[in-house]
């Protein structure tokens, strides 16, 4: 399998009343062509910020250092105009909250029929064929009355299937999903689900997809890398990932789940709460909530070592690594 | 045993206005007739999906909205009944967590304002008992007495919450409703919330009804389940009994919905089409019909009523004997 995106040592700065403080700091990983990668991490973990620098959507006080290739080029140095014609076309983007991310004022039809439009040569009648066809191919009813409608006369569910034929008219290599079925509820979210597998097992396309819930991740993807503040503490594939993970973290952020398939009288919990971005401690990340912590913990950071299934950023496995 | 609080055909109605004259042009029916009773140190759980009436449940039987119709037994008085000042009294014994801390709390007072406010709202104590009382409830919750002095933007999501129980604990109610207390908090934080709230309810024998979208802190912290859909409770069990053993189609879709981390519990998906339809609009006989996969002609007709069907267990489905004899 092919590599569609390299990400090495991602760095990306915001400049705060704090000073410039890295709010994404030194992240690698690859996507492969059709694959589905997942990102998990808590809020604040720099997961949205991570796909924000990858398609160059930062707000003006952020910076991103480091590496983005795509293909053969280096998002971070094209210009805003050759960004622009990757943007929507070979990577498109859904977005957790469809009500603000769709205009208000606009048809859904005209927004996917806009995509198209602006990327491949076609005339305006042949845009909007491909709008209702787009629709049809999420399951929309009666696509060619939707196409004329506007975001508030669609429900929640149905808002996210126009952000996923948005993002699907431009036939992308690579879609950034960032929390897409958050919002919704659980019967929606596993339409939403089955029908992102759908268009996965009939495009090929690759997916990065953003999320705080492991049992999407178990569902959906491939490949799995969890974030800590700002890092990644850990990378493997899905199996190894929910049957041995290795770092504190994981381990941690797994056991305090409830499950509906198991019986608990208390959850485990992990201790206190993520560092602020420009508070971060000196040695790993993680060691102030850590059950494991050893002294070498707060003194240095770890690297992120390579295990022989996976990657863990975390003191406890040099010797194994070594 | 006696139940601690009985509801009884509770509606809530919103009115639609519509035109210049502003007429009501039709309802939106959030509670649409619902029967439960809580008992005694037990914790109940509501579920169901946006717009199913759960919230609306909880606020309408606390008074935030008035009821439409139907009564609300607590003690052997009817709430729906009661005097404004006469309700204002009750809350001391009922009291609400709410989903938000970031909207429930006041930014412009310290925690202790907060939490004092209530004790003397309700007359409880002198200002030395006030105090000391204070003291010992923030502790209960896991903060400590030098936060007092702290206003919430000092705090994260999971403190402002605790400071929310906080504040329901501090008068000593009978009942709590807790409405969504952990969907705004981090799964790493949640879980301390939910502890927390197991602890208190062993420590203080609370009695609480937890409204929730999510199955499984439901199943983790809840005695009994009801499940809601479209204004109108659709089953109610036991947990033991809802988990094992559900009963009506949308409970068994609802379960099969959720994602599960681990791949060796993973059942057949039960897919449920289209979206939930309006309550100004609500279909006829079952509300759930339309998205019924074993609907019939007397489903189309007919609403069922909530029937028991084994101890502790009712449905309302009229097929409830074919499909689980599948």
């Amino acid at each position: 399998m092919s590599v569609i995106l390299d990400v090495r040592n991602l760095v990306t700065t915001f400049s705060t009343d704090y000073g410039k403080v890295a709010v994404v700091d030194g992240v690698d990983f690859v996507i492969k062509q059709g694959e589905t990668l997942g990102v998990v991490g808590e809020s604040g973990c720099g997961k949205s910020v991570t796909s924000l620098s990858i398609m160059g959507l930062l707000a003006q006080n952020g910076k991103s250092e480091g590496e983005i290739r795509f293909h053969d080029k280096n998002l971070l140095q094209v210009s805003e105009k050759e960004m622009q014609k990757i943007r929507g076309n070979e990577i498109a983007m859904i977005f957790q909250e469809p009500m603000t991310s769709l205009n208000p004022l606009h048809p859904v039809g005209k927004q996917i029929g806009e995509a198209v439009l602006l990327h491949l040569k076609v005339s305006k009648a042949e845009a909007k064929q491909r709008a209702i066809q787009m629709l049809k191919a999420v399951g929309m009813p009666r696509a060619e009355e939707i196409y004329n409608e506007y975001p508030h006369q669609l429900s929640g569910g149905m808002r996210q299937r126009v952000m996923i034929a948005m993002a699907m008219a431009c036939d992308p290599k690579l879609i950034i999903a960032d929390e897409p079925t958050t919002a919704l509820d659980v019967t929606i979210q596993a339409q939403i689900l089955d029908l992102m597998q759908d268009v996965k097992e009939q495009t090929g396309t690759s997916i990065m997809l953003i999320t705080h819930d492991l049992g999407v991740v178990s569902e959906m993807c491939d490949r799995v890398i969890v974030m800590y503040a700002g890092q990644v503490v850990e990378e493997t594939d899905v199996e190894t990932l929910f049957s041995e993970p290795k770092h504190p973290y994981t381990v941690g952020l797994m056991e305090s789940i409830p499950e509906l398939g198991t019986e608990k009288e208390y959850l485990d919990t992990i201790p206190g709460a993520v560092p602020l971005a420009h508070q971060m401690p000196t040695g790993c990340r993680f060691a102030p909530r850590c059950s494991k912590v050893m002294p070498i913990c707060e003194q240095k950071q770890p690297p992120l070592l390579e295990l022989s299934n996976q990657k863990c950023r975390c003191w406890l496995y040099q010797e194994v690594s070594e | 045993m006696q139940p601690l609080l009985t509801i009884k055909n509770l509606k809530k109605y919103f009115p639609i206005h519509a035109g210049i004259l502003n007429k009501t042009v039709g309802h939106v029916k959030a509670v649409d007739g619902i029967h439960f009773n809580v008992y005694p140190g037990e914790t109940l759980g509501i579920v169901g999906e946006s717009g199913c009436g759960k919230s609306t449940t909880g606020r309408t039987i606390l008074r935030l909205s008035e009821p439409t119709e139907g009564e609300v037994l607590f003690n052997g008085k009817d709430l729906a009944k009661l005097s404004k000042e006469e309700m204002r009294r009750m809350r001391k014994d009922i009291q609400m967590i709410f989903q938000d801390p970031f909207a429930s709390l006041n930014p412009r007072k310290t925690i202790k304002q907060t939490l004092m406010e209530s004790l003397v709202v309700h007359g409880i104590g002198s200002k030395e008992e006030r105090k000391k009382r204070i003291e010992e409830i923030i502790q209960v919750v896991g903060l400590r007495p030098e936060h007092l002095d702290r206003h919430p933007h000092d705090f994260s999501g999971g403190q402002r919450q605790r400071i929310s129980i906080a504040r329901a604990l501090v008068v000593n109610p009978k009942v709590i409703i807790a409405d969504e207390p952990v969907s705004a908090l981090d799964v790493s934080i949640q879980s301390q919330i939910l502890n927390l709230m197991k602890d208190l309810k062993k420590e203080f024998q609370l009695t609480m009804i937890f409204i929730s979208h999510d199955l499984s802190v439901v199943k983790h912290l809840c005695d009994r389940v009801a499940v809601m859909y479209l204004g109108r409770v659709v089953e109610i069990a036991d947990k033991k009994s809802l988990f094992a053993n559900p009963s009506h189609p949308y409970t068994q879709a609802l379960l099969s919905a959720i994602p599960q981390a681990n791949k060796a519990q993973k059942k057949e998906r039960i897919l449920l089409h289209g979206d939930l339809p309006s309550p100004a609009n609500p279909p006829s006989g079952c509300t759930f019909h339309p998205r019924c996969r074993f609907a019939t002609e007397l489903c189309k007709s007919t609403p069922p009523e909530l029937r028991e069907v084994s101890e502790a267990h009712m449905v309302s489905c009229h097929l409830y004997e074919e499909i689980n004899q599948r």
